[in-house]
């Protein structure tokens, strides 16, 4: 039967709207699923959808195509319909008799063309774009570009997934249980005034002290999930569907899951690792100070510092200890004091800086007073704060008592100025003169010689006093020296110094006699003439006889040694000298008074007593230790050796050998915890292989390797060496003895 | 050239003459019966070549052959083109052969005037087919790789493990690598462009136990060249039991005895307190009694270390008892000295001090510290070794006496070194000094393969020697090996092994001892393998060739000849009757 007019137009206009509808769901699509790709977010993609959905729907209004519209577009597109397509959608009593002529002819050639009949639409361009807009979300998600814009914070990444393999290597029976999800909540410690992080990589890094919470929840039913770790083997409790532990972190280490499925076949995880971050201490540093500052007692007493303290987690507090001291040697006292800062700040900040004027006066410091100080400053771990100090810095305000004393307060030698040189100085200088001779200019090397004769004429005259020469002949008379020496004002340290190079010397006489002695040269006693006069320097009775010509030779040979220096004949004048210096010796020596050691002279020893004595109460000792050394890689080593065997000769691995691997993975994880980089991969397949699970001849390879490498070279020690024998050797052996 | 005719079943000689003859005879005898005389002549004849030619086809003439045939050249790998254009041109149309070890040897060889085998030569056990053919070996080109090997077969844990050897024709750039079990790296040297380039590798040993190292050869680009491998027994050191006797307690033994019973040793130590009181310390073992020395109390001990004035108190019947435990069980005494020990000459017989003027000194193994020794040096003599020398002299050694051996040092206060935070040359210096001194543990049983470098499917003769009356060994698959013993040496046994593997076997001789032996891999070792054949080659066929010298060679006469001409006669003979 054909078809009616009316009923092809009704088809047609399904069929447009179908198509317009099409359009919309196609650019929706392809809006939809390039968010997805750009964001990996259903929810934002299901928006997507509905809003490009929704816009196409109305710029493409597929419901107001109605069969008027129907027939309008076809009389205008087909020619042959003569305009009258609106005849058909009239009911037929309504129509005149060339209508229905009409509508019946319409109807006939409708039929005929209705395949021609195309809505117009835009469905290719709507395909072409979707596709597009697939292809490009495509290329972006592979360029890995959008990795940045994925917002969703709950979807660990490919590599943070606990991976669970099955221990067993029997197949499992049952689809093994799924982790749905997983996180790791990691609790700063309050002071660190960091919020809790949630995160999904297993492998923890914090601050020491924080508290971690693992939760994991699995998709089906499991049976006992628990944490191993270094330190032990911990259960997971099971609340609200998850399995969480919680740990407080305090040494680094190692850990991994393992579960129990419903049927008992275990699964395990890779190892993770704890990094544990120390908290730092505050950091001091110090600004426009020097280390020693001094002060005169005038000026204005007053030291201003600014300090810059940083801490990683935030600063308790910062204080100046400051210490005066009052006093020297042993009066000194001291006095501490704790100073704040000049400007305050709130405890946590991470960075502060601060200043501080401190004014000497302030702290009833007189001349002479010093004063140390250094900052000190705390953080807020708890329960013990890190402390950090500062260098000391030191301020003085100069003693106005002491100034001109000169003397360095780290010297204990009491310098004195030099007034003469000794005859073994001299020497010493001749020598230094003669061995320089090359290097100096002429004129340099004739008055440094000349100079050494002055020096040694001073000494001559100094001698010449004790043999009562004429020292009113100033030393400085013949010389440079513009003040003669002995106009010399009296030294007032005189009395508190011991004299080393005073005009005694070399202890010649005794002290108060040769006091004695000037005084009694210097007193003018009318009864001079009349009496014994020992101040005449040629009755004097100051040394013996034997002493006195001695002296005068030691004068002589000193006035040859001058007399050469002057000629600037260095090496002509040593010999004298050194002859002068042997005299000397022999003066000083002979106003020596020796006396004879007396040692103690033991008894002689009865040798037959000896050793006799009572030993009864000396008893003998006997002690038995043991002392072996545990080789603390004992099963790493064995482990080395077992792995050889199971490469080489292809066996299974055992029970035992699971036990002996397990030992050998807490051996193995000391050695980790120090280089984890190093020893990680290792650990984590021994750990792996310790838990029933086949590996292949590479693998197994590969932890004999990184086990070898770990293991420390064993301590040098004696041992048993084999020797083989035979009776040839023997023989020789004997006959070489018979013949020694 | 000698046309001389030889048969080469002359034997048969005069039975074939004889039945020719006879043959002739009746032949003769029937034609003359026969009524037919016509062509009588011609019949005789045709018989005649008939018989003489069965004569032949039975006694097999032959002719000398000329002077090319007989001679063979035997390919072997390895050869040089030159050597073998040298020899065709001397000896024109020589035959020239492939050695394939897969199929036995062409009886053409057997039969040879004279073979010349060029090239590496002949696999080891191939050669006794060569006994009685007369053969020149001309060695080919020396191969490239290593050509020379020393590693050690047993060495104990912590000790070094060194092999050194020799590189043949090494390339600038490539490297020489040891590796470990599971393939680390652990020592390397660089070749340069030599003709010959000695090596020398080294590694610390770890673990104990049986391990394949390897060494490696590697290209400028870091690829492998060649990887043969370097089996290795790792043993374990057995501890010592050490007994220590000293006149009165001193910081030396002190230290010295904790570091020994920390090794694991076990250390009894006696000192004097007082006249009859003595402090015995017993680390790692029980208490035992030590009072008078006698050979019993002695026995168990492989170390005695005594202070010079304790020998020098012991009674004589002491001293020999000590004495005859170093010559006879080889026991080791060490003698810690004091000053009076080098000038007494207590034991001048096998020690003799030259004084020396310093209290300082360093040792080359340990650079950077110093040893406080007392102001004397050993004097080497004969039977004396030196174990830390100073020039000529010594800072200290032992004298060899029968099995045993007897030690000192001229070292002092090395306890200080601890102190000085040295105990690492501390540990190894006193390790060394004991072990070198201590009783050697002596293996009964020892094997002795012929060659070190056993490939599957080859034989393996070896010799072992055992302390067992009648030995039994048995192989990894469970057979039994048979053996023949010395007759010189009846501790000694000989036999044959063909392992099949590559790999570890062990030879079985009770369930405690084994003897031990690595099967390389078929190719492995190339430059090795090739230097060590060529060698046995040169060996074997180094001998006066006069031996098996053949006097000629002889070339058959093709027996065709003699079985058509004897066929054209008896048709002669046929068609004759036919013709008349």
């Amino acid at each position: 039967m054909r078809e009616s007019g009316q009923d092809i137009l009704v088809k047609i206009k399904q069929r447009w709207q179908m198509k317009l509808w099409a359009e919309v769901l196609f650019y929706a699509l392809g809006a939809a699923i390039l968010t997805w790709f750009l964001f990996h977010w259903l929810l934002l993609s299901i928006l997507a959808f509905a809003i490009t959905g929704f816009l196409f729907a109305l710029l493409k209004k597929p419901w107001e195509i109605s069969v008027q519209h129907v027939s309008s577009y076809i009389d205008l597109h087909l020619d042959s319909l003569e305009y009258s397509t609106g005849l058909l959608l009239i009911p037929e009593a309504q129509l005149s008799g060339i209508a229905k002529l009409q509508q019946e002819k319409v109807s006939r050639e409708i039929d005929a063309n209705k395949e021609k009949i195309k809505p117009k639409n835009d469905l290719l361009k709507a395909v072409i774009i979707s596709a597009t807009l697939i292809l490009a979300g495509l290329m972006l998600n592979y360029s890995g570009i959008t990795e940045a814009w994925r917002t969703s914070p709950n979807s660990p990444s490919e590599n943070e997934i606990i991976i669970f393999k099955p221990a067993d290597s029997v197949p499992a029976k049952i689809a093994p249980p799924k982790l749905v999800h997983q996180e790791a909540v990691i609790s700063y410690p309050a002071y660190t005034q960091m919020g809790a992080v949630t995160t999904t990589n297993m492998n923890i890094k914090a601050v020491e002290g924080s508290t971690v919470t693992w939760k994991l929840r699995f998709d089906s039913k499991v049976d006992r999930v628990s944490m191993e770790s270094t330190s032990g083997n911990y259960p997971m409790k099971l609340s609200g569907g998850s399995y969480t532990h919680q740990i407080n972190l305090k040494d680094p280490g190692f850990y991994n899951f393992k579960f129990k499925d419903s049927l008992g076949a275990s699964y395990a995880s890779d190892l993770y690792a704890i990094e544990i971050i120390r908290d730092q201490s505050p950091v001091i540093e110090i600004e426009g100070l020097k280390p020693f500052v001094s002060f005169d007692y005038d000026e204005e007493k007053a030291i201003s510092f600014t300090t810059v303290i940083s801490d990683d987690f935030g600063i308790g507090e910062a204080t100046i200890i400051a210490t005066v001291s009052k006093g020297t040697g042993e009066s000194v006292k001291f006095r501490e004091e704790t100073l704040n800062f000049d400007n305050n700040f709130n405890p946590g900040a991470k960075n502060i800086q601060l200043k501080r004027k401190i004014d000497l006066d302030n702290l009833k410091m007189e001349p002479g007073d010093e004063l140390y100080f250094y900052i000190q400053a705390s953080d807020l771990k708890t329960p013990r704060p890190n402390i950090s100090r500062s260098e000391t810095y030191f301020a003085v305000i100069k003693d106005t008592a002491s100034i001109g004393f000169g003397m360095e307060s780290t010297l204990g030698v009491d310098l004195m100025p030099d007034y003469f040189r000794s005859q073994r100085q001299l020497i010493i200088d001749t020598e230094k003169l003669i061995s320089q001779r090359p290097y100096l200019p002429k004129a340099n090397f004739n008055s440094t010689s000349n100079d050494l004769g002055f020096d040694q004429k001073s000494l001559r005259l100094k001698y010449g006093q004790f043999m009562g020469d004429e020292n009113e002949v100033a030393i400085g008379d013949m010389g440079n020296t513009a003040q003669p020496v002995n106009e010399e004002p009296e030294d007032p340290l005189a009395q508190f110094t011991h004299d080393h190079d005073g005009e005694n010397e070399h202890n010649l006489v005794a002290h108060d006699h040769a006091e004695e002695e000037e005084e009694e040269e210097e007193e003018s006693d009318p009864l001079s003439e009349f009496l014994h006069d020992h101040g005449d320097p040629e009755s004097a009775t100051l040394f013996t006889d034997n002493l006195r010509s001695q002296i005068r030779q030691a004068l002589d040979i000193m006035w040859d040694a001058e007399l050469h220096l002057r000629l600037f004949e260095p090496e002509k004048s040593l010999p004298f000298q050194y002859r002068a210096l042997a005299l000397l010796q022999e003066i000083k020596n002979s106003a020596r008074i020796y006396v004879h050691r007396i040692g103690y002279d033991p008894p002689p020893i009865k040798e037959d007593a000896r050793l006799t004595g009572k030993i009864d109460e000396v008893s003998g000792f006997q002690k038995t230790e043991e002392l072996e050394k545990e080789d603390p890689y004992f099963n790493m080593r064995k482990t080395v050796a077992r792995l050889e065997i199971i490469i080489s000769k292809n066996e299974p691995v055992t029970t035992a050998d699971r036990n002996l691997f397990e030992l050998a993975v807490t051996e193995l994880a000391e050695l980790a915890m120090e280089s984890p980089g190093k020893y990680l991969n290792t650990l984590q397949d021994l750990k792996w292989l310790s838990e029933e699970r086949p590996a292949g001849r590479k693998e197994l390879l590969g932890i004999q390797k990184g086990i070898l490498a770990a293991l420390p070279a064993p301590e040098s020690k004696a041992g048993k060496s084999k020797i083989t024998t035979d009776k040839l050797n023997d023989l020789l052996l004997q006959e070489l003895q018979e013949n020694e | 050239m000698n046309n001389k005719i030889i048969f080469i079943n002359d034997h048969w000689i005069w039975a074939v003459v004889a039945g020719a003859f006879v043959l002739m005879c009746v032949f003769i005898w029937k034609e003359f019966k026969s009524a037919n005389k016509r062509r009588l002549i011609l019949k005789l004849i045709l018989s005649f070549f008939a018989i003489v030619s069965l004569a032949m086809i039975a006694l097999k003439p032959a002719l000398p052959a000329s002077e090319s045939v007989g001679k063979i050249i035997l390919l072997t790998p390895g050869y040089e083109n030159a050597q073998l254009d040298s020899l065709r041109k001397v000896h024109p149309g020589i035959d020239v052969l492939d050695y394939n070890l897969q199929i036995p040897l062409p009886d053409k060889i057997f039969e040879a005037e004279m073979v010349y085998i060029i090239g590496q030569g002949l696999p080891e056990y191939e050669l006794n087919q060569f006994n009685e053919i007369p053969a020149v070996y001309i060695p080919g080109q020396t191969p490239r790789g290593v050509a020379k090997i020393h590693i050690p077969e047993k060495i104990s844990i912590g000790d070094n493990f060194n092999i050194s050897g020799l590189h043949q024709k090494s390339n600038a750039g490539n490297r020489l690598i040891l590796q470990g079990p599971g393939g680390a790296g652990l020592d390397s040297v660089i070749l340069g462009n030599n003709a010959q380039q000695g090596f020398k590798l080294s590694t610390e040993l770890k673990v104990a136990g049986k391990f394949v190292y390897y060494l490696a050869e590697k290209d400028e680009n870091g690829e492998i060249l060649t990887k043969d491998p370097v089996p290795i027994i790792v043993e374990d050191k057995p501890g010592l039991r050490i007994l220590v006797l000293n006149n009165f307690p001193t910081f030396e033994t002190k230290y010295l005895k904790n570091v020994l019973a920390e090794a694991g040793h076990e250390v009894v130590v006696r000192s004097q307190i007082t006249t009859g009181r003595y402090k015995y310390e017993y680390f790692n073992t029980g208490n035992v009694v030590i009072g008078n020395i006698t050979e019993e109390r002695l026995e168990p001990y492989d170390l005695l270390i005594i202070d010079s004035p304790t020998i020098g108190n012991l009674g004589g019947s002491q001293r020999d008892v000590i004495f005859s435990a170093i010559r006879n069980k080889g026991l080791g005494v060490f003698i810690q000295p004091d000053e009076t020990f080098f000038s007494s000459r207590r034991l001048a017989d096998y020690f003799n001090f030259d004084r020396q003027n310093r209290s300082q000194i360093q040792l080359d193994e340990w650079p950077g510290v110093k040893f406080s020794v007392l102001p004397y040096a050993i004097k080497p003599a004969k039977g004396f070794e030196l174990i830390y020398p100073e020039g000529n002299m010594g800072i200290s050694g032992y004298y060899r006496l029968g099995y045993g051996r007897i030690g000192t040092t001229v070292l002092s206060n090395t306890w200080q070194l601890v102190l000085e935070g040295k105990a690492k040359p501390y540990k190894e210096l006193w390790s060394q000094l004991i072990a070198k001194v201590a009783k050697r543990e002596i293996d009964s049983s020892q094997f002795i393969p012929q060659k070190k470098l056993v490939f599957p499917h080859e034989p393996l003769n070896f010799t072992i020697r055992t302390g067992f009356e009648k030995p039994e060994i048995t192989n990894s698959t469970g057979s039994s090996i048979s053996l023949l013993q010395d007759i010189n040496f009846p501790d000694q046994w000989k036999g044959t092994v063909w392992p099949r593997e590559e790999g570890w076997h062990r030879l079985t001789q009770d369930t405690l001892t084994g003897f031990d032996f690595y099967v390389f891999r078929e190719g492995s070792w190339e430059a090795l393998t090739s230097q060590y054949t060529s060698l046995k080659n040169k060996e074997f066929f180094d001998r006066s060739l006069a031996e098996v010298q053949r006097q000629f060679f002889l070339e058959p006469i093709n027996p065709l000849l003699f079985y058509s001409l004897f066929l054209i006669c008896m048709g002669g003979l046929w068609l004759e009757p036919k013709l008349s």
